[in-house]
């Protein structure tokens, strides 16, 4: 834009607001980010389609307002969902193109998640660590997300750990299937940024404590 | 006007794709490579489990083989693959020699279709 370009403006807004409560979203014709920035809650490539833009918003009206949320391309360490809402977090996925989708999913959200390939590495990987959340594939070979489940709910009945099933499986019955499993949230195969979002959001911060705004106190 | 499903690769599933990632074509292509490289080991597991009639060996490539598959659009690999896995898990190999082929066929189109969508978006063929 002539004189004022976009992302100046979005850092004046952010100023003027004190980095409270109004997310921007970049449309950009180059697709490059040239610069991040706390001040950026989204960037989106022109011609923008329908569904990306409805995916942008989604997510960037689902995270808490006046902070960077969950987007694509939201990459600066501070500012992302993980920053304000950290979790150690297992993906238990055994198919190596699912597993690099989701880890770069989860990145753009500023997590590092650790990997499981089937469910009895998932229950191995349980044992061993601390867990605020574990991102389920529901069909696995060997153990299956399912079983894994059941397994760690018979092991240690009074751990609170929530464990989101991801099935392609779009069938009226799965969502029964998983919770009576023992898994707390389910989201869809193709993983949307959306959704992936949400399901982490609803996920309670580590220790117990309230998620608590990255950016300054209100003015 | 052709159905999506007449096509090797779904457009619509590989755009959803690219947008989820930020429109980062380079992530795409590596995605996509990762994908190819995976998709011919698996294949020729298929063809090895189907060989020697071990039902249960079919179950596992032709599983990650589906995924793998519907994830990058490529939808009608993606249901060849997913009765494969139906027939090792059921223990019906009769025909999966066929499937198998008719598999590795689709497999070419879907690379091909890949390679050329990765040029369009200007990244390099992996």
């Amino acid at each position: 834009m002539p004189g004022l370009d976009g992302l100046e403006l979005a850092e004046e807004i952010g100023r003027a607001r004190r980095g409270g409560a109004l997310p921007v979203v970049i449309l950009s014709s180059i697709g490059l980010r040239e610069r991040e920035g706390a001040a950026i809650a989204a960037w989106l490539a022109k011609p923008v389609k329908p569904s990306a833009l409805h995916d942008t918003l989604a997510n960037v009206l689902l995270g808490s307002v006046g902070t960077a949320p969950a987007t694509a391309g939201a990459q600066s360490p501070d500012g992302t969902t993980a920053g304000r809402h950290p979790l150690r977090i297992l993906l238990a996925e055994d198919n190596a193109v699912n597993q690099k989708l989701a880890l770069r999913l989860l990145a753009q959200m500023g997590y590092q998640a650790d990997v499981a390939g089937d469910g009895l590495q998932a229950i191995e990987a349980v044992e061993r660590t601390r867990y605020d959340v574990v991102l389920m594939d529901v069909q696995m070979p060997e153990l299956d997300g399912l079983e894994a489940t059941r397994r760690i709910r018979t092991r240690w009945p009074d751990l609170p750990l929530p464990i989101v099933a991801m099935t392609a499986n779009a069938m009226a019955g799965d969502r029964e299937a998983c919770l009576a499993a023992g898994m707390t949230d389910y989201i869809s195969k193709p993983i949307r940024p959306a959704e992936l979002g949400a399901a982490l959001e609803r996920v309670p911060a580590r220790n117990g404590s309230a998620p608590t705004a990255s950016a300054g106190g209100p003015t | 006007m052709t159905e999506p499903q007449d096509q090797p690769i779904d457009d619509a599933v590989l755009e959803a794709l690219r947008t989820s990632v930020g429109g980062d074509d380079a992530f795409v292509a590596d995605l996509v490579g990762t994908y190819l490289t995976d998709a011919r080991a698996q294949l020729d597991a298929i063809d090895a489990a189907i060989r020697t009639g071990d039902a249960a060996a079919l179950v596992r490539p032709a599983h990650t083989l589906k995924s793998a598959s519907f994830t990058v659009g490529a939808m009608r690999l993606g249901e060849l693959a997913r009765t494969l896995e139906q027939r090792g898990r059921t223990e019906a190999l009769d025909g999966t020699a066929e499937l198998a082929a008719d598999a590795r066929q689709e497999f070419g189109a879907v690379d091909e279709a890949l390679a050329a969508w990765l040029r369009e978006h200007g990244a390099a063929t992996p």
